[in-house]
């Protein structure tokens, strides 16, 4: 099994591209004008993230789609080169309508990170890691 | 913003079942488990999922973890080269305690004849769910 990708439902498929555009996600330009789904690239390995309406998502999954106001499947993670770049990101998510669930604040003394939610409340963080500081 | 990695963190109730669960799928270990926290590295670029204990999760989540039998939130896929690599996944994911959710042996999906894809879906010990995935058209 060479490949993952992650797949998220979403209700809004044109909303939620504006919004991982506005972020700074690479959309994938395979998929770049397909109106039925979303897909970005992340990371320097071009990890792929697929949207799906709520509906193909639940043809695909076998499953009901779980309510995010209730509880929290995953966390999904990604780093940043600085400090700065975290308070960045936190501004930028606000503005393109993310929701802030944890502020930008240190952790355990060599870590920055703040948590958002997506338009559809998928919870994500961005952490800086203070390499110099980890505990050895 | 240019983040550089990625990595998934999910829930579950027990840390040396989990680490059993992926082993015996033939997945990589990240590091050492620790009481909390087992991880494992998934495809060619060594895409890293943290399964932390559900109570640990909670705290970096600063909220509830979802109850997987009410849905699921996410999917994660995984390329398969042949139909046999997803049939071989299957059995062995049955043998040991995962739940089977798609079998393209027996399940049909118009969708995916007509595309030529061959799909299985699987969820693990704690319901999270990965879909198998090989495009005949290759």
């Amino acid at each position: 099994m060479k490949t993952i990708w992650l797949n998220l439902p979403v209700k809004d498929i044109k909303e939620s591209k504006e919004f991982f555009k506005a972020i700074g996600f690479k959309e994938n330009p395979r998929h770049k004008n397909a109106e039925h789904l979303g897909s970005f690239y992340i990371g320097e390995n071009n990890f792929v993230l697929m949207l799906f309406p709520e509906n193909t998502f639940k043809g695909f999954a076998q499953n009901e789609i779980s309510d995010t106001q209730k509880g929290t499947e995953v966390l999904i993670n990604i780093d940043a080169q600085s400090k700065s770049e975290v308070d960045t990101m936190a501004k930028t998510v606000q503005k393109a309508g993310g929701k802030i669930f944890a502020e930008p604040g240190e952790s355990d003394g060599w870590m920055y990170a703040f948590g958002f939610e997506d338009l559809d409340g998928h919870r994500w963080s961005m952490l800086y890691m203070d390499m110099e500081k980890m505990p050895g | 913003m240019t983040p550089k990695q990625i990595w998934a963190n999910l829930g579950v109730e027990n840390i040396e079942r989990t680490q059993e669960f992926y082993l015996a799928l033939g997945f990589k270990q990240n590091g050492t488990p620790s009481k909390d926290l087992v991880s494992f590295l998934f495809g060619e670029d060594a895409f890293v999922i943290h399964f932390f204990k559900k109570e640990k999760l909670k705290t970096s989540l600063e909220g509830e973890v979802s109850d997987l039998s009410q849905g699921n939130e996410i999917m994660f896929t995984l390329s398969a080269e042949s139909k046999e690599e997803i049939h071989e996944c299957i059995e062995k994911v049955k043998e040991i305690g995962g739940t089977i959710r798609f079998d393209p042996r027996k399940d049909r999906k118009s969708f995916y004849d007509d595309n030529g894809y061959y799909v299985g879906v699987f969820a693990d010990l704690d319901g999270h769910l990965f879909n198998l995935f090989c495009n005949l058209n290759k």
